[in-house]
Parts: structure tokens; C-alpha cells; sequence
């Protein structure tokens, strides 16, 4: 059973959060005649389906998407681009990260980990992205931020339109690996995979969907949920 | 050429094969110690001079022995093996007297390997010595480290019991404000005068007790969290009764603002500031283990608490600047008291349930009270 029920979550969004997700989103899709007003919850979920079938990645004896594939998406750029100062309270939340994603690799994680991981995603890159952006010298974090903000969904659509290179820096001192984490199944099939603009796409639509989720649970839509 | 002399030298015959290939060649002259010339340069004569001067004509002195034999000389070699038998003869006495001390010192030898025979009897005793000092080393070791952590554990015991002493003491200071909060409400309920100074004392320590104490506590986790946090909470309240009773009381005398009051405000802009905020959350979330949503939650409770103070300490003083005198102020106090009295009484004379009363059904009465009060000034 796959940990992100992603069918469930679009099901459970409000309008207003769907329409923020789908606004940021509907791009990914191929459409050629369908216009992003008419995007419906349905579409979404057949899309998510069919993102599921053709790019992301099976445990083949289940047939099913592997637990942790998000989680290790998330990992990967946090591994690559994030440093934290030693003891800081960002390196606390780091640490709560890579809980996160072990507790996911081991099939033990809900969507409100997800969440959690996502949140954590999101407040520690708005800190390195723009700097990552505009090519400054990265910076050691030592506090974030943890709130989500309106602005962090452009963010991530930023970040999706980004060319990322892993900071030659890191590998050179054995902090990453040059092929992300690798994913291992229950089966304990290892599933190796290289960045793509696939993985890319995939990261970037869960990480929108939980971030709606995570809005909407703040009470960010509620005015507009109801319109 | 001038400076060079034929001179015949007998050379191994693998060499004869290079010194056909090579026209020149290089001697290196040696004693037996040091070197004298480097490397002499040699041409090398492919039909050589059979005039050819001998080696010992052309050589020095000190680099004859060096100079090979020519069989032309073959009597002087013999002349010369003849002194050197002789010679050897002596080498050979020498030798058996050599050997003899050999045989002395071969009887020292195994002497002496007897020796190091027994040393290495030694040595293996040393290993052993060695490898009892090691084991010896490791029950040394184990028991200086069961010492030290028989240490620690009592330091850690001293440690909680440091620690149960000073929440006993946080403990009891807060017993002590709550008591003394009491006896000031009580006085305030019954109309009683109440000394500023008492309540600017009171305000004092509630203030350097939350600050210092508890807010400290939570940052730093010397104590529960979740325990110092009901106290802040319980503390808070009755904080802000006393405030603004001090706050009446100075404006009322005064109408102005008592020096201290920026510090006792400050309160609430500490509970409500991102460090102490934050670390809530990292209490919640990162080690209480709550998901980020619900220690959101939690956090949005806190700040509401808090903020209901302030918003009520800001009323009140919006009313107090508006109604200008202590007079006019208790007289809409009692409006205020007496409508709501009368709600108390409604409510219980009739079934609150069948009648479904509302507080909302008497504030157009207060808010008439209110104009009408205000309308005085």
C-alpha cells in the first residue's frame, strides 16, 4: 500500500486549495486543448495515475509505487544543496527530515509525515534557493522559518523550472552521492534511477499536493474554499 | 692527443665485445678507500701500440696495486706471490689465532645465546608479564570506568536531586504568587482599597518569576515544558488583573503611565516573541513528536491566550482614557455588573435552555450604559 494516498488527498481538497494546485500544476500536464478553468478534480487524479504508470517507480512485485519515492526525492535536495550549522535549530529539523524519510523507507510513515517532511522541505530551501539562484555563495543555515507561506508555491514552481547541478563541493567531500539515494523496495529490490526531468515533474506535483493539504489545513482557503 | 700514452689494459673478455663498438672509453682510478680521478677519458686503439708502455711506467706510485698484471711480469708476480705467501702464512696464524678467539668467542656466543635463550625466556615471561599487566590493564580500566560511572550515576542522582530542589523552589514561588494573587483579588472583589505599591510589587515578581523562571525553562528544557507552560498560563491571567488594576489606579491618581509599565508589558511581547514561539515548537514537534499541523495548533492556542490579555489590557485602557475619571469608571463598572447580575438572575429564575438567553441580549445595554457614561465626560 502505497504511504501517499494521492487519489484521497485531491479528493479531500477544498476548492480553494484545489484551484491553487491547480493553477500551479496544470503546466505539467500535456493539455493541447483543455484550459486551466476547466481542470477538474477528476482530471487530476487521472493524471496523478497516469504520472504514476508511465514515470515514477514500481516495486514490480506489487505493482505499486514504492513507499518511499517522495521521501527520497526530498532527501536527495536536502543531501545536495542544504547545510546546516552544527547545533543550530535548522540542523534539528534537518535531523527530523532524514527521521522522516527512514521512518518511510522503513513503510512506517502517514501523509501527515509527508507533510511534515514537505514543510521542512520548503523552509529550509526558500533560505538556500534564491541564493542557489542568483549563484551567491551558499550559506550555512541555522534557524528557519517553519510556517508556510502563500509565496512558497511559486517557490516551488521555480525551483521545478531550474536546471539543478549537484554542487561539485559536496561530492568531492563524500556529502552526496552522485546517483540519489537509492530505493529499496519491501522486497529489498534496490531500484537505482538517475535525476530526471520525470523525477523532477514528480517531486514537484506531490510536493504542491502536500503543500495545498498543508494550506488548507492552516485555514489558508477557507474564504476561498467557500467561493 | 699529445697528452695521451698507450697503455695496455686487460679487460674481461665481455668486455671486449663493447670496447669493439665503442671508440672511447672511461677509467675510473680507485684505492681502496676513496676515488683519485674521477673518470680519465681513454681512446680506445683498434690495432694497439704492442710498444704500448706498462701500466706501472705510466700510473703513479699509489695507483700501482691498482694496475693489472701483465703476463710479462709474470716473474715479478711470482716474486710477489712468494711475499705474499709469506704474508699469507702470517694471515693464516692470524687466522687460526682469529679462529682460536673465534672458538672463544663462538664459546661466548652460545654462552650468550644461552643468555638470549633465557632472555627469550624472559621475553615470553615479559609477554606474559605483558599480557597480565594487559588483563591486569582491562580490570584496572573496568573498574576505574565502573568507578567513573558509578560516578556519574550519582552525579545524575544529584543532578534530579538538584533539579526536584529547584522545581520545589519554582514550584513553591508559584504557590506563593498564586496566594498572594488571591488575597489582592479578593480585596478587588470587595471593593477593598488596595496599596499600588502592594500590586507594583506583585507585578514585579510575577514578572521577573515568568521571565527568569519559566520562559527561561521552557528555552533552555530544565523543566517539563508542558508544566511550565500551565504555570505561564495560570500566571498570566491573573498578571494581567493586576495590571490593569494598577494601570486604573496610576492613571486615575496621575493620568499618565507609571515607569514600569513598559517592563510589565513586555510580558506578553516575550510570550508572543518568535524565540519563545519557536521554541514551543521544536518542543512540540521535534521532540514531543506532534506533526507540524498540530503543534501549529498548539502554538495558535498559546498566542491567542496571550493576546486575549493584551487585547483586554487595551480595552480597559481605551476605556479608562474615555471616561477620564475613577468616578465615571465605577459607575459604568456597576452598569456593567448590575446588567450582568440581572442576566445571572434571569437565568437562573427561568430555564436557560427553554429561554436560550444570549450575553449578546444585554450588551446593547452595556454599550447604552457605556455612551451614557462617557457622554458625562
Amino acid at each position: 500500500m502505497p504511504a501517499i494516498d494521492y487519489l484521497g488527498i485531491v479528493e479531500e481538497m477544498s476548492n480553494g486549495a484545489f484551484q491553487h494546485c491547480s493553477k500551479m500544476i496544470f503546466d505539467c500536464f500535456d493539455y493541447k486543448v483543455m484550459k486551466q478553468e476547466e481542470f477538474r478534480k477528476v482530471d487530476l487524479k487521472e493524471q496523478l495515475l497516469e504520472f504514476q504508470k508511465d514515470h515514477t517507480y514500481y516495486d514490480k512485485k506489487k505493482n505499486d509505487i514504492t513507499d518511499s519515492t517522495y521521501a527520497n526525492e526530498l532527501g536527495f535536495y536536502l543531501d545536495a544543496y542544504v547545510k546546516c550549522n552544527e547545533g543550530g535549530r535548522a540542523s534539528k529539523y534537518l535531523m527530523k527530515a532524514q527521521q522522516i524519510i527512514k521512518t518511510t523507507e522503513e513503510g512506517n510513515a502517514n501523509i501527515e509525515d509527508l507533510i511534515d517532511l514537505t514543510r521542512i522541505y520548503v523552509s529550509m530551501m526558500r533560505e538556500v534557493f534564491p541564493r542557489m539562484k542568483n549563484k551567491r555563495k551558499r550559506r550555512s543555515l541555522s534557524d528557519i522559518d517553519f510556517t508556510l507561506h502563500m509565496e512558497d508555491a511559486c517557490l516551488l514552481k521555480d525551483m521545478n523550472k531550474y536546471d539543478f547541478k549537484i554542487p561539485q563541493s559536496r561530492i568531492e567531500k563524500g556529502l552526496i552521492n552522485v546517483v540519489p539515494r537509492q530505493i529499496r523496495s519491501e522486497t529489498k529490490e534496490i531500484l537505482t534511477r538517475s535525476k530526471s526531468e520525470d523525477s523532477k515533474y514528480f517531486t514537484y506535483i506531490i510536493s504542491i499536493l502536500l503543500y495545498c493539504r498543508a494550506m488548507q489545513a492552516d485555514g489558508e482557503y477557507s474564504l476561498e474554499g467557500e467561493q | 692527443m699529445s697528452n695521451y700514452v698507450d697503455v695496455a689494459i686487460k679487460v674481461p673478455k665481455e668486455a671486449v665485445e663493447l670496447l669493439n663498438d665503442f671508440k672511447n672509453a672511461e677509467i675510473v682510478l680507485r684505492n681502496t678507500k676513496k676515488r683519485y680521478l674521477p673518470f680519465i677519458d681513454c681512446i680506445i686503439l683498434q690495432n694497439p701500440d704492442l710498444d704500448a708502455k706498462k701500466v706501472n711506467d705510466v700510473l703513479s706510485p699509489s695507483t700501482k696495486s691498482l694496475a693489472p698484471k701483465k703476463t710479462e711480469d709474470a716473474i715479478h708476480v711470482m716474486k710477489n706471490l712468494v711475499k705474499h705467501s709469506s704474508d699469507l702464512e702470517n694471515t693464516v696464524k692470524n687466522l687460526s689465532d682469529n679462529i682460536s678467539d673465534f672458538t672463544l668467542n663462538f664459546e661466548n656466543l652460545v654462552d650468550s645465546m644461552k643468555l638470549v635463550n633465557k632472555l627469550q625466556f624472559l621475553n615470553v615471561a615479559l609477554n606474559g608479564l605483558n599480557l597480565a599487566a594487559t588483563v591486569a590493564g582491562i580490570i584496572i580500566i573496568e573498574n576505574k570506568l565502573n568507578q567513573i560511572d558509578q560516578r556519574i550515576k550519582e552525579l545524575d542522582a544529584k543532578i534530579v536531586q538538584l533539579k526536584d530542589i529547584e522545581f520545589d523552589k519554582v514550584q513553591s514561588e508559584f504557590h506563593s504568587l498564586v496566594m498572594r494573587f488571591n488575597s489582592l483579588a479578593t480585596k478587588i472583589k470587595d471593593h477593598d482599597t488596595l496599596s499600588r505599591d502592594e500590586m507594583d510589587a506583585y507585578l514585579r515578581n510575577s514578572n521577573t518569576f515568568i521571565k527568569d523562571r519559566l520562559v527561561n525553562s521552557i528555552k533552555n528544557r530544565t523543566f517539563e515544558v508542558d508544566t511550565m507552560l500551565s504555570m505561564i498560563n495560570a500566571l498570566i491571567t491573573a498578571y494581567k488583573v493586576i495590571l490593569i488594576e494598577f494601570k486604573k489606579d496610576y492613571y486615575f491618581d496621575k493620568h499618565g503611565t507609571h515607569g514600569n509599565e513598559r517592563t510589565y508589558m513586555s510580558l506578553f511581547y516575550d510570550l508572543q516573541s518568535s524565540e519563545f514561539i519557536n521554541s514551543i515548537h521544536d518542543y512540540l514537534f521535534l521532540e514531543k513528536g506532534l506533526h507540524a499541523n498540530e503543534a501549529t495548533i498548539a502554538i495558535t492556542i498559546q498566542k491567542i491566550l496571550v493576546n486575549e490579555q493584551l487585547i483586554e489590557i487595551y480595552d480597559q485602557m481605551t476605556l479608562m482614557k474615555d471616561l477620564n475619571t475613577k468616578e465615571k469608571y465605577a459607575k459604568l463598572e456597576n452598569i456593567v455588573n448590575e446588567s450582568l447580575r440581572q442576566y445571572a438572575v434571569n437565568v437562573a429564575e427561568n430555564n436557560a435552555e427553554e429561554n436560550e438567553v444570549d450575553i449578546s441580549d444585554i450588551l446593547p445595554a452595556i454599550n447604552k450604559s457605556y455612551k451614557m457614561v462617557s457622554s458625562l465626560s
